[in-house]
């Protein structure tokens, strides 16, 4: 007859029970057979699973998680880097020009008294706007705009050119 | 070389050294791919599964607060994504208190053979995949994670004396299962 139910075995197992139980149970062990093999197989299971080997991943599994990580985060946010760099780096030098325009008028105006209308002064800096960008953009300073127009044009295609090159390679990897 | 804790390499992985991922993988891998392969009962799946695991651990670092292990946390996921998919297969997954009540015969479901035995281990390991979701998934997290009763319910979002009694359950029945084959002499 079993004296023993499995919850309390299994408690007795995981030293759940306090000193008098255990010392309880151990006597009732002790005297049914029973219980005492129902608990040494109980032991043994628990012995067996404790030594359970864990199964293993494949071997390139990580190179694959890491992949898939560059993929999908990594690269992309690189990217949006770059194109942001580009994009600050276009409209800083427009910001550059239109200041450089802005300063050469009010440099070129005689002094303001306090009296003048703001709408001239609103339409004098409208028309120095234009003259000026007309200046800017004919002759020598436009070929010189141009080279720089130029030149950035080639570095951002260089970068980006090798942005693409190294998204291929991590793509084939 | 002092080895660094999960919160450390996370730190790292915040602060733009994403390649220290690949540590939190390595030391994750082998127990979260047992656990999937138990619950998902298919090596392939298991793989893929715990692939979109550790994608979606990466994608949600920064909602990681730290609160609880790093472990408890990643197993959540994985945890949870298992049970995703095995209802994306629809399987039948049932609520916490069914499960808890969820009476499996592993004798039926088991065929052993002792001539085909190759060691006992190994016996074991198969009578531990036959058994029912949650409850090799809770095996798997005491005996190879080594998580108490109370990180395990953190994890399955259930009671910590629904976890007792599923891992009770689960030894029972590997018991009775070896005592019905004769096999408790061949153990000792």
């Amino acid at each position: 007859m079993n004296l023993l139910s499995d919850e309390i075995l299994n408690k007795y197992l995981d030293g759940e029970l306090d000193k008098n139980q255990s010392a309880e149970i151990k006597e009732i062990l002790n005297k049914s057979e029973n219980d005492r093999k129902r608990f040494s197989a109980l032991k043994l299971i628990h012995k067996e699973l404790s030594l359970m080997q864990e199964d293993k991943a494949s071997v390139d599994f990580t190179e694959s998680v890491m992949r898939r990580v560059n993929k999908k985060f990594v690269l992309p946010k690189q990217q949006n880097y770059f194109i942001f760099s580009i994009a600050s780096i276009f409209v800083i030098v427009c910001l550059g020009i239109v200041a450089y325009v802005i300063s050469a008028i009010l440099s070129s105006s005689p002094m303001q008294t306090e009296s003048l209308q703001i709408t001239e002064t609103v339409n004098r800096l409208g028309n120095g706007l234009i003259l000026e960008l007309k200046k800017l953009f004919s002759g020598k300073n436009l070929s010189i705009i141009g080279s720089v127009f130029s030149l950035g044009i080639l570095i951002s295609g260089y970068f980006f050119f090798e942005q693409q090159k190294r998204s291929k390679i991590n793509l084939g990897a | 070389m002092k080895k660094l804790s999960d919160q450390q390499i996370i730190e790292s992985v915040r602060d733009g050294n994403q390649s220290d991922y690949s540590i939190i993988v390595d030391r994750y891998k082998n127990n979260a791919f047992s656990l999937l392969k138990r619950m998902l009962k298919n090596e392939q799946d298991a793989e893929e599964t715990l692939q979109d695991c550790f994608l979606k651990a990466y994608s949600s670092l920064n909602s990681f607060k730290g609160e609880a292990k790093f472990s408890t946390w990643f197993y959540r996921i994985v945890y949870n994504t298992a049970l995703t998919k095995l209802a994306s297969k629809k399987r039948k997954i049932e609520n916490e208190m069914s499960s808890v009540d969820e009476h499996f015969d592993l004798k039926s479901d088991y065929d052993y053979n002792v001539s085909e035995r190759k060691d006992m281990s190994e016996f074991i390991n198969e009578l531990v995949n036959k058994l029912p979701e949650k409850h090799s998934a809770i095996i798997s997290l005491f005996y190879l994670d080594e998580m108490s009763c109370e990180e395990i319910s953190k994890v399955l979002d259930i009671s910590i004396s629904n976890v007792k009694v599923m891992l009770h359950r689960s030894r029972n029945a590997l018991r009775d299962l070896i005592i019905e084959k004769n096999l408790v002499k061949e153990l000792i």
